[in-house]
């Protein structure tokens, strides 16, 4: 009984030192995440995202968000098959074929 | 054989076998007692090693978010540096290799530091983690690291007056609080700062503020402001029905990040100074709409009534217009066109105790319960009595004070039926507000058709806010600033702003901006008036914001755009 007990205490010892580790882990893998957070967020400074995009134009092409940018239900072609079907409206915008039609 | 009866003989001894079983008996107890104190031992908890993360735990700040989740406000952990010179030895050289790190440190006083005998001295409050290692990485005794959170700002400059900043209060070589100086940091301290993190479930609080659309309004705010050459200004984009306040820009701004440090301080205070809660201005005309308002709800005249509009006198002073008008206008014309003789007029007819009653339902009399302690401690002034000749001079904007943030809010109830809203810095359901009613929803129709007309008619001060994508509807206020000596006005020198709404199909938000000082020098005439400064900057930012905020043009604007 004894030796058991023995054993017992030493094997909680040890279960006692994983959760130390991974607690460890955890808590250093919660500070890189917060970093990698705050490290995204600094890059993304709208400031930093308008000059990369004036810089960029020529292979992006972005700008800004206007107004003209929203169109009605009306002007969307929705295509010949089905009425339902959204995916038809993403293939079509792409390719622009249907348009061209 | 002899000895074996020997010790039969022996254990026969009645005294002898009594002691045996004693001593058995004993033996017996002792390993029962060891085997139980260490079947004890392993059965209970350790907890020398469960306390292990409790040691861990330092005090914190919790995160600021936007609306969108974007972190506008986090803590980072970080180091302080302290030198112990006596356990130094080559120490030009070391004062040499810190500078390397540390460009900006002055060597000759780091040495002499070095040199003069003292025990201890801190080297740097807050040191970047490259910064770090290249001083673990010099292996040098005597330099220590202390441990240190600190807040960071990833976005700058950005929503500076509205998140506020924070300084290191008392500090010792392991440890340092944050304490929250302005803005939210100082509004939600209590909420903000933890002290056992691990226990905290939400750890952010979240704003209402919407990260892109605050880029863009201090984007257009900053190339306004230089453009028309003013010293400061303002804007504020807030939901008219909720009260959540969307975007809010006081320029010039500061770098929150650059207030950190508790060695650093700015010259410069007014940087800190929020002009859209803090600053209480004579607004002018943006007043004119509000006995407009009264006189609708106590039913004293209707938009079409004609009211005298010829210049006249109250106690020897005249009260004129710059342009001229019939000898008599409809209620319609003098707003739209901006009249101070009507107004004047129209302040006399409802009388002081209206106007009182009118500014005490828009919250114009008091300070905006916003969660801001700015925003409570900046009280309106009110003019000290109530002559008729203050009673006109306030109808249109002059004897008295209010914030930008007061006229936002006032015009907010104006535009969202009648019913009363308090601004909030704080993302909030949109049915957890319940709104008393402080003005008849007839009022508030008619209201938007007077401020739709102001940008609409031709004659309107607003008109070149005539937008293709979007009704708006408003009123623009260019009020002279008080001379230095407080006897009269500087005729050079204006605050001019605009309150709108927008979208009319739908009012969802209201729109008040403000520069401090401009002047137009683009045109064939310098001209400092609202409709030539301030009202293009609104029209740029309600076209470049309406889509971020999710308002879809209107046919219509289109169609009226154009004529048809």
């Amino acid at each position: 009984m004894g030796l058991w007990a023995y054993k017992i205490n030493y094997d909680s010892r040890a279960a006692a030192q994983r959760v130390k580790e991974l607690e460890n882990s955890i808590l250093s893998a919660n500070k890189q995440f917060k970093i990698l957070n705050a490290e995204w967020a600094h890059l993304n400074r709208p400031d930093r995202l308008r000059k990369l995009a004036e810089y960029y134009f020529f292979e992006l092409r972005l700008t800004p968000i206007n107004p003209d940018d929203f169109i009605s239900f009306s002007d969307i072609y929705w295509g010949e098959s089905s009425e339902n079907e959204s995916t038809a409206l993403v293939d079509n915008r792409l390719t622009g074929i249907e348009h061209e039609k | 054989m002899k000895s074996s009866n020997r010790v039969k003989l022996f254990m026969d001894h009645p005294r002898t076998r009594s002691r045996l079983v004693l001593f058995s008996l004993m033996v017996l107890t002792g390993f029962s007692l060891i085997s139980g104190k260490i079947a004890f031992l392993a059965s209970k908890e350790n907890k020398k090693n469960i306390s292990y993360t409790e040691r861990e735990e330092i005090s914190s700040r919790l995160n600021i978010l936007d609306r969108n989740g974007y972190i506008l406000a986090t803590n980072l952990e970080g180091a302080s540096v302290y030198i112990r010179p006596n356990e130094i030895q080559k120490k030009s050289l070391i004062a040499q290799r810190l500078k390397g790190i540390f460009p900006d440190l002055n060597e000759a006083v780091l040495l002499n530091k070095l040199n003069d005998g003292r025990k201890f001295f801190w080297l740097k409050s807050i040191v970047s983690p490259r910064q770090e290692k290249a001083l673990f990485e010099l292996g040098q005794p005597g330099i220590y690291f202390g441990k240190r959170e600190y807040r960071f700002y990833p976005y700058g400059t950005l929503a500076s007056h509205v998140i506020g900043y924070t300084k290191v209060n008392e500090f010792d070589v392991n440890y340092a609080e944050i304490a929250g100086i302005s803005g939210v940091e100082r509004a939600f301290e209590n909420k903000l700062s933890i002290k056992n993190p691990s226990k905290v479930k939400n750890n952010s609080i979240r704003l209402s503020l919407d990260l892109p659309v605050q880029a863009e309004v201090e984007n257009v705010l900053k190339e306004w402001q230089k453009r028309m050459g003013a010293k400061a200004g303002g804007v504020v984009i807030m939901n008219i029905h909720n009260g959540e306040i969307v975007a809010l820009a006081s320029s010039p701004d500061f770098n929150a990040n650059k207030e950190r440090g508790e060695f650093g301080k700015n010259k410069d205070s007014s940087i800190y100074f929020n002009r859209v809660i803090q600053g209480v201005y004579e607004m002018g005309s943006t007043f004119k709409v509000f006995s407009v308002a009264q006189g609708l709800e106590k039913d004293l005249f209707t938009l079409d009534s004609l009211i005298d509009t010829r210049a006249f006198r109250i106690n020897s002073r005249k009260i004129e217009d710059k342009y001229k008008f019939n000898s008599e206008s409809s209620i319609y014309e003098i707003i739209v066109r901006s009249s101070n003789v009507g107004s004047a007029r129209l302040a006399l007819m409802v009388g002081e105790k209206g106007l009182k009653e009118i500014f005490s339902k828009l919250g114009l009399s008091e300070p905006v319960r916003l969660e801001l302690r700015e925003a409570n401690t900046t009280r309106p002034i009110l003019p000290k009595n109530w002559h008729d000749i203050t009673l006109a001079t306030v109808s249109y904007g002059y004897g008295m004070s209010v914030s930008l943030l007061h006229l936002a809010k006032a015009y907010a109830i104006l535009g969202n039926g009648g019913l009363n809203i308090e601004p909030t810095i704080l993302k909030k359901n949109y049915t957890s507000q319940s709104r008393s009613r402080v003005l008849k929803k007839t009022t508030s129709d008619e209201m938007l058709k007077l401020l739709e007309a102001v940008v609409t008619d031709q004659r309107g001060t607003a008109r070149i806010l005539g937008s293709k994508y979007y009704r708006i509807g408003g009123k623009t206020g260019t009020a002279e600033k008080i001379s230095l000596d407080k006897r009269g006005y500087q005729k050079d020198k204006v605050v001019a702003n605009f309150v709108g709404l927008f979208p009319l199909q739908e009012p969802r938000f209201v729109i008040a901006a403000f520069l401090d000082e401009p002047e137009n020098n683009l045109l064939q005439e310098p001209c400092r008036y609202a409709s030539c400064t301030v009202v293009p900057m609104v029209k740029k930012l309600i076209e470049r914001t309406g889509p971020l905020m999710n308002v879809t043009p209107d046919h219509q604007a289109l169609m009226s755009y154009r004529g048809l």
